[in-house]
């Protein structure tokens, strides 16, 4: 979608959506938030709804980052210690690999 | 076409098969760069992982197989070049078969510069004997523990395999494997001298002769883990991946009065339980001869049947007398656990109560003088009806023994029981029962074992120039040995089981036992093995004989010992084939008491053709699982939980590697070549309409 | 580490391939289209050669080995043959398709010259003949082990590589020479392009010699470079004039700025 042929009313409304679909553990929504309404929010010229996107747009910037962080933790903890977990690693692990503990 | 690239031929008779074989130069089988490449190693034999409840042992290779450069070591001092001095690490060494011991084997577990071993198979038996089993095999699932007979707990009393190194109970992490073939060991010394031996003084020079061993295990850390990990993969997994397989065959047994094999045995029957094992192990896989520990004593066994059941009065014998051939029992008594088991939850025909008493064969061969130790269970002979029982079976041993060429003798209070599936029995209740060896203290078989425990072991000889058909019929000194063995313990079983009459008409024959041990031990694949099968599993007769318990079921040898013991024990019924096969639809057969084989017969002397006929026999299978397994306790302690990983593909191979320094002088070649042409081509088409004039000549055709 | 072999010896002998067709094919649909239909020809010419070698060997009798090579090298021959053959029928095809572009065109004549399309020929079949040589190579290049054990040379693999480049620039010095031939008619030309292919295919046979083969293959690759590049419309003045060419060219850029409009407000 070209955000140039939208109204600013729309613009917003859009912003919303997505900045409230992100709480249903859609942490994508909000990295799409971010991208594609970062223009829109912090380089365009002023216009009247800026403030309240440039809002949902920080916000969701801040969401994606907590996920982004909690999410990679969870990857390294899990890559470099399932090994030692017995059997709540294998429970866990979708794959296993073959050969190595 | 250049004659650089290599072409192959694929032979297809079709034209248009042509076509594909042509557009499918280069990826048809046999491709020629690929032999100019590599020589194959077609006869080897892998080590490969095995695991328990706790531990895992064997070895392991990484998924892509390891490669190094090849060492010879013939000498202890040739090691030092591998270990130390070499300048090429990591090293893949050929071991000659004398040096592979358990010093070596730590010195070269502990190294990084280690990538694999190849041991070459000795010519000769090393003569101080040599055995990679555990000192105490069986250790901690027999039936001295620290509550029963501790004082002969763990081999405190009598260590039963001295010569033991334990190794085939380490763990490796490189591959190693073993070379049968002499050719190719020849093949990879040559290779070794032409190109790694040291010249002038200076190092070996690239390209180097190497070696490349796959042998990647799937299962890892023990039992429980890789069968939790196969276990959730069966559930969840669309495409699962099982990664071990408990190890898991069938004993085989029979009974000398027929059974219902479906229902049960009356209480008050009393059942005299003979029993051998017929699997053996070594460090590698599906290598396992097993000579002295497992087919001396259950040939014997067999010779045994067959005497008993030619006695003429065996109908009114008053007890019955079961033969039973317990497999997987060197893995911590899988078989006779399992039968134990079943007789304790009522799904055998027989009870525990049934029991009069036990008779177990172990490890005959090796005789000092003629004489066979009697071992018995000093700790339940302390009960006074056990200990009269057990003097009765003593006694009536001891009888039997007169006049034979074998001399029975008992090993005394002072001795525990020797490892032998009695121990599994007595776990369960104490049934007096005796062992018989031919070793009162430590086993007189200095290779248990071991790819060593060979015919020459029990000392199996046969004169020149014989055809395979005379040299099965050939009776050796050994047989002969064994059948006196065999003709004492029948002898025996007929006055165990009530028999009243004069023994000296039961004798085993020498004649079946030197074929059975020809079978067994040198070539199954003979005219006798041929003619006693069914013919649909004719295929299995064509390797040499190993007995190895394994995964798949049922192996060579139980499939051999059912229906050798049908052959011998069994009668000739004068049935069609579909009867045979289908005994239930004729009204006289009494299928559950029998069982009906069709089997292949011989070869008529001028013809190709069989003469098949119907065996009825009392010979049944049983199910040989640890009950481990059926109860999902895959860290018991109490019962065997050995298992066997699963592999991709197993193969060797060597070849010549070249120095890391060529591969990247190459690599950089080639960068800078694909440089220079994309800048001199970037330039030329820039300039491409200065460079390419189009010559001005009016009457020319601008093309 | 067999993967930097490959890698190495795949730029070794398709680097120039990649570069030419990076830069002078792939950015024109025509000449795509060129160049796919050549490997095509070639491969039709393979397939055919292929089969008279299968079956004069099936004929044969396997256990004679003279006969065996003295087959290989009649069906070397008949390949060059035939893969000659089937660029003049590609010539042929091209010089119709050429004519049809002509009149279907707005200013009557076609998109692409007949010289273009003799280069992108000769790059096609040098391209498809270089896989065929070389792809199983790499192929087993990859694993661990090099070529020697037999007793053959252990830079079998460099060579291939080198030889493979060879042939790929060979293939299109001949389809310019032998368009440009056909064109003008001098047959001459013609015979000297399949004499240098029969030669260069028979000094292949001197492997594992390399010095016998590869530098002589060199040698023929250059001078097959210069003639291609004189037929193509190429001299030593052009060659000069490029190289001075640069000069010329920035004092032309200027006086060409000096001649910009200012910029208005």
């Amino acid at each position: 979608m070209n955000l140039e042929r939208v109204s600013n009313e729309d613009k917003l409304e859009l912003c919303r959506k997505y900045y409230l679909g992100g709480f249903a553990l859609l942490p994508f929504l909000w990295l799409v938030n971010v991208l594609w309404f970062f223009r829109e929010a912090f380089v365009a010229p002023p216009y009247g709804e800026q403030p309240l996107l440039r809002r949902y747009v920080r916000r969701s910037a801040l969401g994606v980052g907590l996920w982004g962080v909690g999410l990679g933790a969870w990857v390294g903890v899990f890559q470099s210690r399932r090994a030692t977990w017995g059997a709540l690693g294998d429970y866990l692990a979708f794959t296993l690999p073959l050969g190595t503990p | 076409m250049e004659a650089a690239a290599g072409r192959c031929r694929v032979p297809l008779p079709a034209w248009w098969g042509v076509l594909f074989a042509v557009l499918a130069a280069g990826s048809c089988q046999g491709n020629s760069v690929e032999r100019k490449i590599y020589i194959p190693l077609n006869k080897t034999a892998p080590c490969v992982r095995l695991l328990n409840a706790t531990h895992q042992i064997g070895c392991q290779s990484s998924i892509s197989g390891d490669t190094g450069v090849i060492h010879v070591v013939e000498k202890e001092e040739d090691l030092n070049w591998v270990l130390a001095d070499g300048p090429h690490p990591p090293y893949m060494i050929l071991l000659d078969g004398n040096l592979f011991n358990r010093r070596v084997m730590q010195q070269l577990k502990g190294t990084s510069r280690v990538s694999g071993l190849a041991v070459a198979v000795a010519q000769l038996s090393p003569p101080q004997g040599f055995s990679p089993g555990l000192k105490c095999p069986n250790d901690g699932f027999g039936v001295y523990s620290k509550d029963y007979g501790p004082q002969f707990a763990h081999c405190n009393k009598t260590v039963w395999n001295p010569v033991g190194s334990g190794l085939s109970y380490e763990d490796f992490d490189f591959p190693i494997f073993l070379l049968e073939d002499a050719n190719e060991t020849q093949v990879i010394k040559q290779c070794y001298q032409d190109h790694n031996v040291p010249r002038d003084g200076s190092g070996p020079e690239y390209p180097l002769c190497a070696m490349q061993l796959f042998s990647h295990m799937h299962a890892v850390t023990s039992t429980v883990t890789c069968m939790r990990r196969s276990s959730l993969q069966s559930t969840f997994s669309i495409n699962p991946e099982v990664v071990c397989d408990p190890l898991l065959d069938y004993n085989v047994w029979s009974t000398l009065h027929p059974i219902n094999s479906s229902g049960k045995v009356d209480p008050e029957k009393e059942v005299i339980i003979v029993a051998t094992r017929i699997d053996s192990h070594s460090f590698f896989w599906n290598i396992a001869p097993g000579a002295e520990s497992a087919v001396s004593s259950f040939v014997t066994h067999l010779a045994a049947a067959e005497a008993l059941h030619k006695v003429s009065d065996v109908h009114l014998l008053q007890r019955n007398i079961m033969f039973t051939f317990f497999q997987g029992e060197t893995f911590d008594y899988i078989g006779s656990s399992r039968m134990v088991y079943d007789m304790e939850k009522d799904k055998f025909p027989l009870r525990l109560d049934n029991i009069y008493s036990f008779v177990e064969l172990n490890q005959v061969a090796l005789r000092n003088d003629s004489i066979l130790w009697m071992h018995t269970d000093p700790v339940s002979r302390m009960n006074k009806t056990v200990e009269a029982q057990v003097r009765n079976l003593l006694d009536i041993l001891s009888d039997s023994s007169m006049g034979a060429r074998v001399t029975l003798q008992e090993a005394g209070y002072s001795q525990p029981l020797p490892p032998s599936s009695f121990q599994r029995f007595l776990r369960a209740r104490h049934i007096p029962g005796v062992v018989l060896t031919d070793h009162r203290t430590a086993f007189q078989n200095r290779y248990y074992q071991s790819m060593y425990d060979t015919p020459e072991n029990i000392g199996m000889q046969y004169p020149e120039g014989l055809s395979p058909e005379e040299t099965l019929e050939y009776v050796t000194d050994t047989a002969k040995s064994l059948a006196e063995v065999a003709t004492v313990v029948a002898r025996a079983l007929y006055r165990l089981a009530g028999g009243a009459n004069n023994t000296s008409a039961i004798q085993a024959d020498p004649k079946t036992v030197t074929r059975m041990l020809y079978g067994f031990l040198i070539k199954m694949n003979n005219s006798w093995f041929q003619s006693i099968i069914k013919p649909d599993i004719k295929g299995i007769l064509g390797d040499v004989p190993q007995h190895y318990v394994a995964v798949s079921s049922p192996v060579n040898t139980t499939y051999l010992v059912q229906y050798v013991l049908a052959n011998l024990t069994g009668t000739v019924v004068n049935l069609t084939k579909e009867e045979c096969l289908n005994p239930e639809k004729t009204p006289s057969s009494e299928k559950e008491m029998y069982e009906y084989a069709w089997v292949q017969g011989s070869l008529d002397p001028n013809s190709t053709s069989r003469v098949p006929y119907c065996v009825r026999s009392t010979v049944h299978l049983s199910k040989a699982l640890s009950p481990a397994f059926e109860l999902r306790q895959w860290g018991s302690t109490e019962y065997s939980t050995w298992t066997e990983s699963r592999w991709k593909e197993i193969r060797a191979r060597i070849f010549l590697v070249a120095s890391k320094e060529l591969e990247i002088i190459t690599l950089v070649v080639g960068i800078a070549i694909l440089v220079f042409s994309l800048l001199a081509t970037y330039f030329i088409n820039a300039k491409a309409d200065v460079l390419f004039s189009i010559p001005r000549d009016p009457g020319a055709v601008a093309y | 580490m067999g993967a930097a072999v490959c890698f190495g010896c795949a730029g070794i002998a398709f680097g120039p391939a990649f570069a030419l067709v990076l830069f002078t094919v792939v950015a024109e649909p025509l000449r795509v289209i060129v160049l796919v239909a050549g490997a095509f020809f070639w491969l039709v010419s393979l397939l055919l050669a292929s089969l008279i070698w299968f079956v004069s060997v099936r004929l044969s009798d396997r256990e004679d080995a003279k006969l065996q090579y003295g087959l290989l090298i009649f069906g070397a021959a008949v390949s060059v043959l035939l893969q000659e053959a089937f660029r003049f029928a590609y010539f042929k095809l091209l010089k119709k398709a050429d004519e049809g572009l002509a009149t279907i065109s707005e200013d009557g004549r076609s998109p692409i010259s007949l010289r273009q399309m003799a280069y992108v020929s000769g790059l096609s079949f040098g391209i498809i003949s270089g896989v065929f040589s070389v792809i199983n190579i790499l192929a087993d290049s990859i694993g661990p082990g090099i070529v020697g054990i037999q007793g053959d040379s252990p830079y079998y693999f460099i060579t291939s590589a080198f030889l493979t480049m060879a042939l790929v620039l060979l293939h299109t010095f001949w389809g310019v020479i032998f368009f440009d031939a056909c064109e003008r008619r001098r047959y001459w030309r013609l015979g000297l392009v399949v004499a240098s292919h029969l030669l260069t295919s028979g000094l292949t046979f001197l492997n594992p010699w390399y010095e016998a083969s590869l530098v002589p293959i060199f040698i023929i690759t250059l001078c097959t470079g210069l003639w291609a590049f004189f037929t193509a419309g190429g001299s030593f003045r052009n060659i000069l004039k490029c190289l001075s060419c640069k000069q010329e060219d920035d004092s032309r850029v200027m006086m060409y700025s000096a001649l910009q409009v200012p910029f208005e407000d």
